[in-house]
């Protein structure tokens, strides 16, 4: 009775906070699945083939090889270890 | 072509407005058998239909894309909502300022028609006029008085002098202490 003269400011916040819930909920998902997609992408068979492609030119190329080798296959066995553990 | 039974069909909320009668066509799903069917065959021949990498670059790039677009519109939605705030305290201070105003004059007007009952009560117990007006003089000087009283005592504290000597007996304080220190 007394926010008489508020009560459309109150309904009016009520409402935008409504409104940013739902949005918020759907910039989630909407990135949530855009992660999705691009983690899908990277397992096509043509983008490993690129990356594979890469890694061999930069290993026929570079001068030291064998550390970066060491440390590309510790990082891979650690990407391997920590995705089981997920 | 297949048309759909709506007698019989169903609905699943939806998800961001569980009212809204008309959900979209993905969470809706119709109710005959027929019709099942026919869209579980849709259904399947979508999935086993082989994207090449150049569609699925595209689609992740409309992802990101929309996912952009929905976090540009929740920090939209978000301003709105910090607008509609500020709305109410605008507003607020407003009614507080005109129903202070208000509060102020009815309060007036009220104090002079308890003067009024208490000059008419003494009329009746047959004293004389000069008397009375002399006693509500006297009661309203006393009040005045002591208001101007209160007025004058915090007066004295209307000013920053305070707040500077604490600072600066602060500050001083720490310049001591920090030179002393070391």
């Amino acid at each position: 009775m007394f926010n008489l003269f508020i009560k459309t400011e109150l309904k009016n916040i009520e409402a935008h906070k409504q409104n940013y819930a739902v949005q918020r909920l759907k910039a989630n998902m909407a990135v949530e699945k855009a992660q999705s997609q691009c983690a899908e992408l990277m397992g096509e068979p043509s983008v490993l083939a690129a990356i594979v492609a890469a890694g061999a030119f930069k290993g026929a190329t570079s001068p030291n090889v064998t550390q970066q080798r060491k440390t590309a296959l510790t990082s891979i066995a650690k990407t391997g270890l920590f995705s089981l553990f997920r | 072509m297949y048309a759909p039974d709506f007698k019989s069909a169903q609905f699943s909320l939806s998800l961001d407005n569980p009212f809204k009668l008309t959900p979209p066509r993905e969470q809706a799903f119709f109710g005959t058998q027929q019709y099942k069917a026919h869209a579980n065959k849709v259904l399947n021949e979508e999935v086993d239909v082989v994207q090449s990498t150049t569609d699925k670059m595209q689609q992740a790039a409309d992802d990101v894309k929309s996912a952009y677009a929905e976090k540009v519109h929740q920090g939209a939605s978000f301003f709105s909502l910090l607008n509609s705030e500020l709305m109410l305290v605008k507003k607020s201070v407003f009614v507080t300022v005109f129903a202070s105003l208000a509060t102020l004059a009815i309060g007036a007007i009220c104090w002079l028609l308890l003067n009024a009952i208490l000059g008419a009560v003494l009329y009746g117990y047959d004293l004389s006029l000069i008397f009375i007006l002399s006693i509500l003089f006297t009661i309203n000087t006393l009040v005045t008085f002591m208001c101007f009283k209160l007025a004058k005592t915090a007066l004295k504290h209307t000013s920053f002098d305070s707040l500077i000597n604490t600072a600066s007996t602060v500050l001083t304080q720490d310049n001591t202490s920090s030179h002393q220190n070391p």
